[in-house]
């Protein structure tokens, strides 16, 4: 026999109180694991959708005369300036040091066109991205697939009188109508969107481009120090961060963030105080079999050993379970917390759970261990 | 040179205000191989005695001196491995670990020590069957009756073949025959030779033993040597005695 015998076996023969303790931690740890869990996900699930919410840097060339007002419509001015943006610049952003974080990079050039004897502007895009950017686009119609397929915002095609499949002409390039936005409230209401590569091709611009609209996954990324790269790889470039929303959003993911932490905190040093009392009554009800330990030769250290080697087993126990229970928490809270998936419950969130279980669990248990086996021996067979 | 030196060992309970002397300046050798009884009243000190022997009570002046080994000058951990190796503690209440079979119980002080499992299992099985429990080896003590519960303390303290038993009252809480049976058991350990110190109410217990010493209000009131081992001699003979001089209480 062996002293992590006796250890075991009194956790056996307390089975309800030991089942007991393994929950009360567990649940701790469940709650502490859960919340982390939630939080990384609605993390990471905001920031996927960051690009979601549109552009959130704004590249223009650098201009005096140019006041833009991206809400409002007053890119016009920038439509006229000189370009001095153009499709390497492209690529220049992509290699920025923070390029991990940049979602998606929409180049974009604007030109005046006369149709149909009205003047409109023509916004020249990647499809492919501008959809990405902007997935609250809803359309009649279909989706451009063809390079002479366009889309019509919803006052453009009003004024144009314009449907999916109708034709259109402009600067003596023929192209036809694949759908319609339906109306965003934005300036895309007034634009008629086609193909990067024709614009610049039928207004013979070239590489030249009109903006850059870049999307970072910036929840914990310094936007700042995004603006600063792409500024310093663009130095004729006006780099802006479209801020505000980011922010607020930003704020309420660290508001979430903050609460789990001091829940967290909380239950686990509720948890921690009662594993102590727990332990100290059981330390008290064990006098007697401490007394008959030492009487038999353990020294201080074994008893010391017996009964911490009951709380390491508890512990991992409660690490466990409670790994398992926050994961499974975290399941069935998913739907409710709008997530599509949970992060943060690899392996290395199971050796956290351990780590904290263990060390809730020990440092709860040390005390009223090395009480116990400071004990006189006498005093403790003479308990009962 | 006596195995079991005591010289001047007093105790004193110090409790809030109240102090209690539990001995008083006792002074005692004991041979190896002697069976002596300890009488005396409630609260007279005989626990005491024995735990102080035992190396689990530090007197509070005095020394104690076990094959010359002054034990409380022993470091703490000494004094533990000198309880595990010289000494077995045989009590009243048995005292087994309730959580632990009849075998995990005798195996109990083995438990800190590096013994191989096969070997410590082999030890206590052979006192198992010696004590005529091994069939229930087990079983948990709280299915055993008193008397086989004391015989598993008895294997217990004898697992790491100890010089010295130490017992105090170990029939107090059995019945005549139970407890007669219990004697015998000590009486073939001494046979074997261990040193017995045994502390019991029962007057005609003394017989079994080689010495009876006598405590009132923690001193020694009486140590009869001699006579005590003819009066033995004469019981196991069947003679006549007269119990009513043994009787304190
Ligand atoms: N651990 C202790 N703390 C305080 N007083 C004690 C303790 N142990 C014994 N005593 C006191 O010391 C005296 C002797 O007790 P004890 O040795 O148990 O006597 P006995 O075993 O002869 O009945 C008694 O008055 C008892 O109350
Ligand atoms: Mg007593």
């Amino acid at each position: 026999m062996k002293l992590y015998h006796i250890g075991l076996k009194n956790l056996k023969r307390r089975r309800v109180r030991t089942t007991l303790t393994i929950l009360g931690l567990a649940l701790a740890v469940a709650i502490e694991v859960g919340l982390t869990g939630i939080t990384k996900s609605l993390e990471d699930d905001f920031s996927r959708k960051l690009d979601e919410y549109g552009a959130n840097i704004l590249i223009l060339p650098k201009s005096d005369d140019l006041s833009l007002d991206y809400g409002g419509l007053s890119v016009a001015g920038v439509t006229f300036g000189s370009e001095k943006l153009s499709m390497s610049d492209v690529a220049k952003i992509k290699a920025i040091k923070n390029s991990e974080n940049i979602a998606t990079v929409v180049p974009q050039l604007f030109h005046a066109a006369d149709v149909n004897g009205r003047n409109v502007i023509v916004s020249g895009i990647d499809f492919n991205s501008e959809f990405r950017l902007k997935r609250w686009w809803r359309f009649s119609g279909s989706r451009p697939k063809e390079p002479d397929e366009i889309l019509a915002g919803s006052s453009a095609a009003q004024a144009l009188n314009l449907k999916p499949g109708d034709d259109l002409e402009i600067a003596k390039h023929h192209l036809r109508v694949a759908g319609v936005l339906t109306e965003t409230g934005s300036q895309d209401d007034k634009l008629i969107f086609v193909s990067l590569p024709i614009v610049q091709k039928i207004f013979d611009k070239g590489e030249a481009l009109s903006m850059i609209e870049v999307s970072a996954l910036c929840y914990n990324c310094p936007i700042d120090s995004i603006v600063a790269q792409i500024g310093e790889k663009l130095p004729n470039a006006q780099v802006t961060a479209v801020r505000q929303t980011i922010e607020t959003k930003m704020d309420v993911m660290h508001r979430i963030r903050h609460f789990s932490i001091i829940l967290s905190v909380a239950v686990v040093l509720f948890a921690a105080l009662m594993i102590f009392v727990n332990m100290m009554s059981s330390i008290t009800e064990r006098e007697k079999e401490i007394g008959i330990f030492r009487a038999v030769g353990f020294k201080r250290k074994h008893v010391l050993a017996v009964l911490l080697f009951e709380s390491l087993i508890v512990s991992l126990s409660a690490g466990v379970v409670g790994y398992l229970l926050g994961l499974s928490g975290a399941h069935l809270a998913r739907p409710l917390m709008g997530l599509h998936d949970l992060h943060g419950f690899g392996i290395d969130t199971l050796l956290i759970s351990l780590t904290l279980a263990i060390f809730v669990g020990i440092s709860a248990a040390i005390y009223p261990a090395y009480k116990a086996a400071k004990l006189e021996p006498t005093a403790a067979l003479r308990a009962l | 040179m006596s195995l079991i030196e005591i010289k001047n060992v007093s105790k004193e309970y110090i409790i809030g205000q109240t102090s209690t002397h539990a001995l008083r300046d006792l002074s005692l050798q004991i041979d190896e191989g002697e069976f002596v009884t300890v009488m005396g009243p409630s609260g007279s000190g005989k626990s005491t005695f024995l735990t102080i022997v035992g190396g689990l009570s530090e007197p509070t002046s005095g020394r104690v001196v076990i094959d010359e080994i002054d034990i409380y000058s022993l470091r703490r951990d000494g004094l533990s491995d000198l309880r595990r190796e010289y000494v077995g503690f045989v009590f009243q209440s048995f005292n087994l670990v309730p959580y632990l079979n009849v075998l995990e119980n005798v195996l109990l002080p083995l438990a800190p020590t590096g013994i191989p499992a096969k070997e410590q299992t082999a030890i206590a099985e052979g006192l198992l069957s010696e004590v005529g429990l091994l069939e229930k080896a087990e079983h948990l003590p709280g299915e055993l009756s008193g008397g086989e519960q004391q015989r598993v303390a008895i294997a217990r303290a004898l697992i790491s073949d100890p010089l010295i038993i130490l017992a105090d009252e170990p029939t107090g809480n059995l019945d005549t025959a139970t407890s007669e049976s219990i004697m015998q058991l000590f009486k073939l350990l001494n046979e074997r030779g261990k040193t017995i110190l045994m502390v019991t109410h029962n007057p005609v217990y003394k017989f079994h033993s080689t010495r009876t010493i006598d405590f009132r209000d923690g001193t020694l009131v009486g140590d009869d040597m001699k006579y005590i081992s003819q009066m033995s001699a004469d019981y196991r003979e069947g003679r006549e005695f007269q119990q009513n001089i043994w009787t304190h209480d």
